[in-house]
């Protein structure tokens, strides 16, 4: 089956215009119009996993608010899961900007809509990174326990400081190897960049902007109604 | 003053990337405190986030650092479907202001970068503050219509208006001075002589 290959600005355009959603429509209808469009578009784009992950930890979300808000001690758990229940099919649909595009694709895509190239490169470095994160978390406890350390709660500052600063030198270190690598790549070039992938917007991507602002439409006659 | 380079702005990125990490984590860690936990929230936040300022002050100290690292955060909030439009302006607002205060080179002192930190933070959390006590209904309609319960909200307005919420802003002022001094505890002896001598 062919899967649906959606540019990724459309993913963004729609993560950013979807939460200011709520000032608009009723929050039930834009949460469950959301949950559903991201569901579509995660099967129609072939990722599955993704699609059950979002699905499981949604409704896992709601069964804990279900179980705490009736609970004067723990409804602040459910006042916390209520909130960030609704951002979770736009996290869905960031996440595969995460791991479906390269860094040549985001930086192709972003480029489409004419902002600055600086908050381009540091947007798709940022976005990159901080997947990666949790390697880097394993590799200081594997030096950690190299050296006999171990993080304790007796100390809080100095286990924060065996956490925080092997991670602003790596990402010193970490700037420099990219910065000779964008170098190389032509990074600093005043002149318009050309790709290997050239993210242009397609009828497809018009298609599901389409599906999207029908959505939204939905939401304001049912606000109506 | 001096521009920015792709390599300042590589760093700020990845740094931003480290900063987004703590600010989640700073969000789960103040949820048992409820509404007054939400409300100084950004202050936790800076407060495990000092040790990036004062390690971006050091290594770039140029005029745009603050702006471009919260425009990233922005952003990235935004594409994760939780942006909020009076949020981002008075972050944005808050960020340009610790430019000017903290960003002339890399050898400001510690209590100024504490004083931009400060800023920074507050415009964060000016967020929640401002539209609770000047566009209080509107504010609180869409945070219902968001999930929130009203009596949640009414808590919430009650911590982040009024008096409380001058409060707040204090609060959340002293956490990220405190954390910018917890960065230099933490960091003066890794850094060179050089880079912390203006201490």
């Amino acid at each position: 089956m062919k899967v649906l290959k959606v540019n990724p600005v459309v993913l963004i355009i729609i993560n950013i215009i979807a939460p200011s959603m709520y000032v608009f429509l009723n929050g039930k209808y834009l949460q469950v119009f959301l949950l559903i469009f991201a569901g579509a578009l995660l099967a129609l784009m072939g990722r599955f996993k993704s699609l059950i992950a979002m699905l499981a930890v949604y409704f896992s979300m709601m069964a804990i608010y279900t179980v705490t808000v009736g609970s004067d001690k723990f409804k602040f758990i459910a006042l916390f899961f209520i909130v960030l229940v609704q951002s979770v099919p736009c996290l869905s649909l960031a996440s595969i900007l995460v791991r479906k595009y390269n860094s040549a694709q985001l930086l192709s895509a972003l480029e489409t809509i004419h902002i600055p190239r600086v908050l381009v490169i540091a947007i798709t470095i940022t976005l990159k990174y901080i997947p990666t994160f949790k390697r880097e978390f394993s590799y200081i406890l594997e030096s950690m326990r190299l050296r006999g350390i171990s993080f304790t709660w007796k100390h809080p500052i100095k286990s924060f400081q065996y956490f925080i600063v092997p991670q602003l030198f790596r990402c010193a270190a970490l700037a420099e190897e990219v910065t000779a690598a964008g170098y190389v790549k032509g990074i600093d070039v005043p002149t318009k960049r050309t790709s290997f992938f050239e993210e242009k917007i397609r009828i497809l991507d018009i298609a599901v902007l389409f599906v999207f602002v029908i959505g939204l439409a939905g939401g304001f006659l049912w606000k109506q109604i | 003053m001096k521009k920015l380079k792709i390599k300042d702005v590589i760093m700020i990125a990845l740094l931003s990337a480290l900063y987004m990490i703590l600010y989640m984590l700073s969000m789960v860690l103040i949820t048992p405190l409820g509404p007054f936990g939400h409300s100084i929230g950004s202050g936790l936040c800076a407060l495990l986030t000092g040790s990036i300022f004062f390690f971006i002050s050091r290594k770039i100290g140029k005029f745009g650092q603050f702006t471009i690292m919260q425009a990233i955060v922005m952003l990235l909030f935004g594409i994760m479907g939780a942006g909020y439009l009076p949020w981002f302006i008075t972050s944005m607002i808050g960020s340009l202001i610790a430019d000017f205060i903290g960003s002339r080179n890399n050898r400001t002192s510690v209590f100024i970068i504490a004083l931009a930190s400060g800023v920074f933070h507050v415009g964060q959390a000016l967020g929640a503050i401002i539209p609770s006590m000047f566009f209080m209904e509107s504010y609180r309609s869409e945070w219902i219509s968001r999930g929130q319960t009203p009596e949640a909200m009414d808590e919430m307005i009650k911590y982040t208006s009024g008096i409380m919420g001058v409060i707040a802003t204090i609060i959340v002022f002293a956490l990220s001075v405190a954390g910018v001094y917890l960065g230099y505890a933490i960091l003066r002896k890794h850094l060179d002589k050089k880079d912390v001598v203006m201490a």
